[in-house]
């Protein structure tokens, strides 16, 4: 009987650095590591986060990141990889079928991100790890290692293996040298630094709320939260639903008095706040979003316009099953084809119309509207009482004109200067020259 | 500030001190036959005063020299104020002047605005560095007064931040900024902002070069300013510069922190009298001298009495 033919099928080193390595940015790459932390606390506590923003759940555990222009390392004391976990799969492309979920309301998804995050940057990969009682290292030449044959040899070498009674302090060290040009440059960038620190106070404002400090480059991360105004007369919503194993909450309102001049070249500072979030196991996952993805644009919902600049939305998914939340590998978007994202999405569109709705008659009795957004004190997305619906300011229409109109730059700021007005807005500026005229011609 | 002090505020003589130690600076690194300023194009601010216009071409020895003024009706009195035909007057706002100029000599570009901080700054800077190739010399100088952020609307105080950020992109500003906006501290932060805008936006832009600080002066006539530079350089110009050891010869180049030119208000008589005890290691003592003067004002007149600018008025 004649041999039976073979097509090669296997996967060839090269390409998986190359490939998975490609559609991902630096900044969430480096976001992976850090998830891995935090599921590393999340394996040692067994727990449920309460999503109440239990204050302690990470109290005690610490993430240092840092990078320059020759070597980045990210250092936590979050448990550390059980010697079982590495041989068995922590290290494997993809995580098998057949591993319990051991985490939690884990935030790693694929058993991808590490391996994804190491290859992106550089060549050489030192990790050394402990548990408090095992511990071991693991060195990857990255060129060495795709070189070596066989080809169907995936395998890393573990070394300095301690199996009980170790002295290296409980948790997980990973340094990457040799990395490639581009990296480099980022990493010396000024700007690509405070990004990064922006970004992690942002996404990890509910696990930092909880307890777990970070420091990039030494600095401490400071968490933060999205906040509404809420006041006896103005108030958001806050709901929640259970789909299966998992649970929505959703709030909307008011962040910020809208602005005094919302034209389209207004300067509006910190306009990259407002809109939705998508949060999926306390991880942001969509910051900020204007766009379909969450509503605006679509029928129901007009398109974002400056005059919504205050709105903020929060969408919470948590499930001790993070495959069924709607988020994507990279983690820093939604699955919009989600089913239990789409049930979401009706609930937050409502409440935007909602908001719209308010703006659009707010400018009939702007000083009362004023009064009340202004006078409500600010509580983050956790402190909001639950309310089924947006409490909002009752304006009474009718009455009242607008008056809208475009004038050379150079005389709005010259008239502005005649009055006083030094850093005024145009519209404050317009506002004044009527009430002047009024105040001198009509009797 | 006391009255008597602000006087001499239109004379400006830490702005003139200024000029002439960046002059230093750029004759010290002129040395170098890659630097050679003669084939260099400066670009200002000129004004009616073309103080600036005049050091570089007197001093620096720079032949191609061009101006942008915003005011269309100063047209004439600018173009007839040009101090050398080798002046070159550009009318408009100075994003789109830039935006049409052509960069086929290397330049010094000076943005010397008198105004407050504004995003269309960071335009202009934008558009002379990715413009700009190895050697190419950009600087700015904005005022550093921390009241500039004090806005308030209809009655409310506007979070000096929120201020912030509305005129810079929020990346460039430091992360401890919310820390930093007392008066004193303030001047710092402009420095460092320019940096991390300029040295991102070189690595940005193009692959191969990199920004090398050289300014960052805080002083004050009346109004506290600052001025930040250094050059774009590729590998090669970036080991002449360090190979200039420039350090060790200026302290005043810029390093890690800001450097601040603080030379007292003097009268001609004060300035005769301190120049009798001029050069010396070390600073007269304030009880050994026939009137008052703080200690940092004399010791920083013993640093800069030789650049010290001296007023009069002449009758033509």
């Amino acid at each position: 009987m004649p041999a039976k033919l073979k097509a090669a099928g296997n996967p060839s080193k090269g390409f998986f650095i190359r490939m998975i390595t490609r559609d991902i940015s630096l900044t969430d790459c480096m976001l992976d590591l850090l998830d891995n932390s935090v599921d590393g606390i999340n394996r040692l506590k067994h727990g449920v986060s309460n999503g109440n923003g239990n204050a302690s759940r990470y109290t005690g555990f610490d993430v240092k990141i840092k990078f320059a222009e020759r070597s980045f390392s990210i250092s936590d004391n979050c448990g550390g990889i059980p010697i079982k976990i590495a041989q068995e799969y922590a290290f494997r492309f993809g995580r098998p079928d057949d591993v319990i979920e051991d985490s939690g309301q884990s935030i790693g998804l694929y058993g991808i991100g590490m391996k994804r995050a190491m290859f992106k940057m550089g060549k050489g990969i030192n990790l050394v790890t402990s548990t408090g009682q095992e511990s071991f290292s693991l060195d990857i030449d990255v060129d060495k290692w795709r070189d070596r044959e066989p080809e169907t040899d995936w395998d890393f070498d573990l070394t300095d293996v301690k199996r009980s009674g170790t002295d290296v302090a409980a948790g997980t060290t990973i340094t990457i040298h040799k990395l490639y040009p581009g990296i480099k440059r980022d990493f010396e960038t000024p700007a690509f630094a405070i990004d990064m620190n922006h970004t992690v106070e942002r996404d990890y404002a509910f696990i930092l709320q909880q307890g777990l400090e970070i420091r990039v480059n030494d600095k401490k991360a400071k968490p933060i939260m999205p906040s509404f105004r809420e006041s006896e007369l103005i108030a958001p919503m806050k709901i929640t639903k259970k789909i299966g194993d998992v649970n929505i909450e959703i709030s909307a309102g008011l962040a910020t008095p809208p602005p005094e001049d919302e034209s389209s070249d207004a300067n509006l500072p910190d306009m990259d706040v407002y809109g939705w979030y998508v949060v999926c196991n306390d991880r942001v996952v969509v910051t900020a979003d204007k766009t379909a993805l969450s509503g605006w644009g679509t029928p129901g919902v007009g398109m974002w316009h400056p005059q919504y600049y205050g709105f903020l939305g929060v969408a919470r998914f948590d499930s001790h099953s993070p495959d069924l939340l709607p988020w994507k590998t990279t983690k820093r978007d939604v699955d919009p084809s989600s089913t239990i994202y789409k049930t979401a999405l009706l609930m937050m569109k409502e409440a935007s119309a909602k908001f719209i709705e308010y703006t659009n008659k707010r400018k009939v009795e702007l000083k009362k509207a004023r009064e009340i957004e202004r006078a409500a004190p600010t509580k983050s997305v956790l402190q909001v009482a639950r309310r089924d619906t947006m409490k909002l300011p009752i304006i009474a229409t009718g009455g009242m004109t607008r008056i809208c109109y475009n004038k050379p730059t150079a005389d709005v700021e010259a008239v502005a200067k005649a009055l006083g007005m030094r850093n005024a807005s145009p519209r404050a500026v317009g506002i004044r020259t009527f009430d002047y005229v009024k105040e001198k011609e009509v009797e | 500030m006391r009255s008597f002090e602000a006087i001499n505020y239109s004379l400006r003589p830490n702005k003139n001190v200024e000029r002439k130690l960046i002059a230093r600076i750029l004759n010290a690194i002129g040395k170098n036959a890659r630097f050679d300023w003669r084939d260099y194009r400066y670009l200002g601010l000129g004004s009616m005063w073309f103080v600036d216009f005049i050091l570089m071409h007197k001093s620096i020895g720079i032949n191609k020299l061009v101006t942008i003024e915003k005011e269309h009706s100063r047209a004439k009195r600018v173009s007839f104020n040009a101090p050398y035909s080798c002046v070159e007057v550009k009318i408009g706002m100075s994003t789109s002047v830039l935006r049409q100029l052509s960069w086929e000599n290397r330049t010094i570009a000076w943005l010397d605005y008198d105004d407050v901080l504004r995003s269309y700054m960071f335009d202009d800077l934008n558009e002379i560095i990715v413009k700009s190739t190895t050697g190419n010399i950009v600087m700015v100088s904005v005022n550093a007064e921390a009241a500039q952020l004090n806005v308030t609307e209809n009655d409310a105080i506007v979070d000096p931040m929120t201020v912030l950020k509305g005129l810079v992109n929020a990346t460039y500003i430091p992360t401890d900024a919310d820390q930093r906006l007392s008066k004193n501290q303030f001047p710092a932060l402009p420095g460092e902002t320019m940096f991390n805008f300029m040295k991102s936006s070189v690595l940005n832009t193009a692959t191969g070069l990199d920004f090398f600080p050289l300014f960052n002066f805080a002083y004050s006539d009346g109004s506290r300013m600052v001025t930040y530079g250094g050059m774009i350089v590729d590998a090669n110009d970036e080991k002449i510069l360090k190979g200039l050891s420039l350090r060790s010869s200026f302290e005043f180049v810029a390093q890690h922190g800001q450097f601040e030119i603080q030379v007292p208000q003097l009268t001609f008589k004060e300035k005769l009298e301190l120049d009798k005890r001029m050069p010396c290691a070390v600073a007269p003592k304030p009880e050994d001298l026939p009137f008052e003067l703080k200690p940092s004002e004399i010791e920083a007149y013993r640093k800069f009495y030789q650049d010290y600018p001296m007023y009069g008025e002449f009758h033509p």
